[in-house]
């Protein structure tokens, strides 16, 4: 079976934290070695066929911080927000659910 | 209950996933260039430049289902399309469904309820859908 390369030093590694078929927690990691490079952490709900962003955390631009959209996916705000470990950031999403767009996880 | 599962990615899946990309957004320098002005207006410019990035290296994956519910969409059928398109590469539902002998809606329903829940992941090109990716484990933790 063909595969996309022998294992080398950097790897995409996706999670997805499914927790009912309308909402998934979603985390792609990017490693170069040792080192996670960039991250991306979101929480998706779906509405019909497409799924939506609600919150997403990120270093792309690297800068650790936090995006918020709306129901329709919208963006609305962004805030700094230090990384979270993806376990962490799931059991915010668990804890507040669609919720999570009303409170302010910063502090959390 | 939890259930897990494990995918990775070949070569030929990887080649749907970008062309994809490429056809919505465009090459990986205009990707690059959306991610400095639009990456929080566009949440999916960031998973494509990722999934650009990692191109040429390794993909996995897991996935955690805790909804029960997916036990209704594990069926046997269900798992010989996992198990046709792990041998035989990614395909169009229509094509699938000619190849393992099946009504095209059958299949398209049965696909469609593994992708509610992420056991398999169809990318969407023009009027086509392609399920991508290898199911290495199914486990079940109880």
């Amino acid at each position: 079976m063909e595969t996309t390369s022998i294992w080398g030093d950097k790897v995409l590694k996706i999670k997805r934290y499914v927790i009912s078929k309308d909402e998934v927690v979603e985390s792609m990691e990017y490693h170069d070695g040792n080192r996670m490079k960039y991250y991306i952490y979101s929480y998706k709900i779906r509405k019909g066929r497409k799924l939506i962003t609600l919150v997403r955390l990120d270093n792309l631009d690297g800068m650790e911080h936090m995006d918020i959209y709306d129901e329709t996916g919208n963006f609305v705000e962004t805030k700094e927000f230090p990384r979270k470990n993806f376990n962490d950031f799931v059991k915010i999403v668990k804890t507040f659910r669609k919720n999570i767009i009303a409170v302010d996880i910063t502090n959390l | 209950m939890l259930f897990h599962i494990t995918k990775n990615y070949r070569k030929s899946d990887m080649e749907i996933i970008l062309r994809a990309i490429r056809r919505k957004h465009g090459r990986i320098e205009k990707v690059k260039k959306l991610l400095q002005v639009k990456k929080c207006a566009q949440p999916e410019i960031g998973e494509a430049f990722l999934y650009y990035l990692a191109s040429d290296d390794n993909i996995v994956e897991e996935v955690i289902i805790e909804d029960r519910k997916v036990l209704n969409a594990l069926t046997a059928k269900r798992f010989e399309l996992i198990e046709f398109l792990n041998k035989n590469g990614p395909m169009p539902i229509k094509e699938l469904a000619e190849r393992v002998g099946r009504d095209y809606k059958n299949v398209y329903d049965d696909i469609s309820a593994l992708n509610r829940y992420f056991i398999l992941n169809s990318i969407r090109y023009g009027r086509e859908s392609v399920p991508v990716g290898v199911i290495e484990s199914v486990e079940i933790k109880v």
